[in-house]
């Protein structure tokens, strides 16, 4: 919040460039995190390679578009990214031998917060730029929706980190020792 | 698009109702995933109560075994060795003295012959109790033993085979092993009409493995869980319990080719301090 008022009193360049920093920031934040939270190679290794892919796209979009957007498509992306990858995750979670009740871990919770933020942020990004020339009563609706979506986050954050995580059932396979089948029949090559 | 281009106020309402929408399929989609995990906990309690149930059933069918175990005991005590000392006091009662010489070696002859009669009796029971080769030299030696004597009957083809057993189990543990393969064995050879019963051992970790291989009539683990909650029989009962009690499991297959059946046992070891 300090970055973004010490850009607020320089100048608009500086406002639209930290706005999209931040953009790249939150990206490249929850990618991490959600490459941590799932278990699946594949699902890991398609999150990983969006990155270069969104990053290379923000870029050239930033050059295209210079100040004169903050760049709410690349945004747009992102929310919908995020919305998928965290549905895939709660699929993955729910498909997974728990040891621990999916609604006690941390890392449910944080994307329960992110799919909040996502979502509902994702038409007030969508549709900001139509905004800028509207009333102020307007902005304030706008603004009424934003931090209300964020301070739920910001709550269901809070709580998650007071999780405690419990082991619940236990794997009841068994692992064989190798060498313990029959000998098989040896014949004669000769 | 028609909305997009009116005033602000449209877009707005419909900024308002997009959110709404989106924050809703956003609650559904985390009610939904935490009403199915609520299920799928149920489930698992149903499971685990029914767990429970069973480790019960396996109790009362160890405890019922031990009594029978006592009663066999009591009656072999009760029915061979009574009266075989019985037979040799009357032998050996007062009037031996008064008798001829020839009739008191006679009466000593027989009397002695009882007793060791009920000496041989006492000591099969007290084998069937602890097995000596167990006690003195351990699971592979009293393992290979039992199977040595089956295969020695001619009627089946048995061997056994330990690949890893340099350190010796805890004297408990072989002998509940030992129980659980001996249980295992005779049910082969009592049920299965089996040609070969073949066994091997190996270790893996802290784990010890045996595996009973035998080409007979046998059973898959679907058919074991069935007969354990059943309440009648107790061999299985048994060996499901001994099998608890050293934390181990066990597991009942068909070999692929559909030839033969496996037995595997998965004991983890605590060795002799």
């Amino acid at each position: 919040m300090c970055f973004y008022f010490i850009a607020f009193s320089k100048s608009y360049t500086n406002y639209i460039l930290t706005l999209r920093l931040h953009v790249l920031f939150e990206y490249i934040l929850i990618t991490s995190f959600l490459y941590f939270s799932f278990i699946n190679y594949k699902i890991k290794f398609l999150l990983i390679s969006l990155l270069p892919i969104f990053i290379i796209y923000y870029i050239y979009d930033y050059f295209k578009n210079g100040n004169s957007t903050f760049g709410n498509i690349p945004t747009i992306i992102e929310f919908l990214i995020f919305i998928l990858f965290i549905i895939i995750f709660f699929y993955e979670s729910m498909q997974e031998d728990f040891q621990i009740v999916l609604y006690k871990k941390i890392n449910f919770w944080l994307c329960v917060g992110f799919l909040f933020y996502t979502s509902g942020n994702f038409f007030y990004i969508l549709l900001v730029e139509k905004f800028f020339n509207a009333q102020l009563s307007v902005k304030n609706q706008l603004i009424l929706i934003y931090s209300i979506v964020t301070i739920i986050k910001n709550i269901i954050f809070s709580l998650s980190f007071l999780l405690k995580e419990t082991p619940q059932i236990t794997n009841n396979s068994i692992s064989y020792a190798p060498d313990l089948d029959l000998e098989p029949t040896r014949t004669n090559t000769n | 698009m028609h909305l997009l281009e009116a005033d602000p106020s449209g877009i707005s309402k419909l900024m308002f109702i997009g959110t709404l929408g989106m924050l809703t399929l956003a609650v559904g989609i985390i009610v939904f995933v935490i009403f199915h995990q609520r299920k799928v906990i149920r489930y698992q309690m149903e499971m685990k109560k029914m767990e429970n149930e069973k480790q019960q059933i396996l109790l009362n069918a160890s405890i019922r075994f031990q009594e029978e175990e006592r009663q066999r005991i009591a009656a072999d005590l009760h029915d061979d060795a009574g009266p075989l000392l019985a037979t040799a006091r009357l032998y050996l009662n007062e009037n031996l003295v008064n008798q001829e010489k020839a009739q008191q070696l006679q009466s000593i002859i027989s009397a002695k012959q009882i007793i060791d009669d009920a000496i041989l009796l006492i000591r099969n029971i007290s084998h069937s109790l602890m097995p000596p080769t167990l006690k003195n030299f351990g699971l592979e030696s009293a393992t290979t033993d039992l199977f040595q004597k089956i295969n020695g009957s001619g009627v089946i083809n048995a061997s056994a085979r330990f690949h890893d057993y340099r350190d010796r189990l805890k004297v408990e543990q072989e002998l509940l092993v030992f129980r659980v393969v001996q249980e295992l064995v005779n049910n082969v050879l009592k049920h299965s009409n089996a040609a070969f019963i073949h066994l091997t051992q190996n270790c893996s970790g802290n784990n010890l493995y045996l595996r009973i291989h035998h080409d007979g009539k046998g059973i898959v683990q679907s058919e074991f869980d069935k007969l354990n909650q059943a309440t009648q029989g107790l061999g299985l009962k048994n060996i499901a319990s001994r099998v608890n009690v050293l934390n181990g499991k066990i597991f009942f297959e068909i070999d692929p080719s559909q030839t033969y059946f496996k037995i595997t046992l998965e004991i983890p070891k605590i060795p002799i301090v």
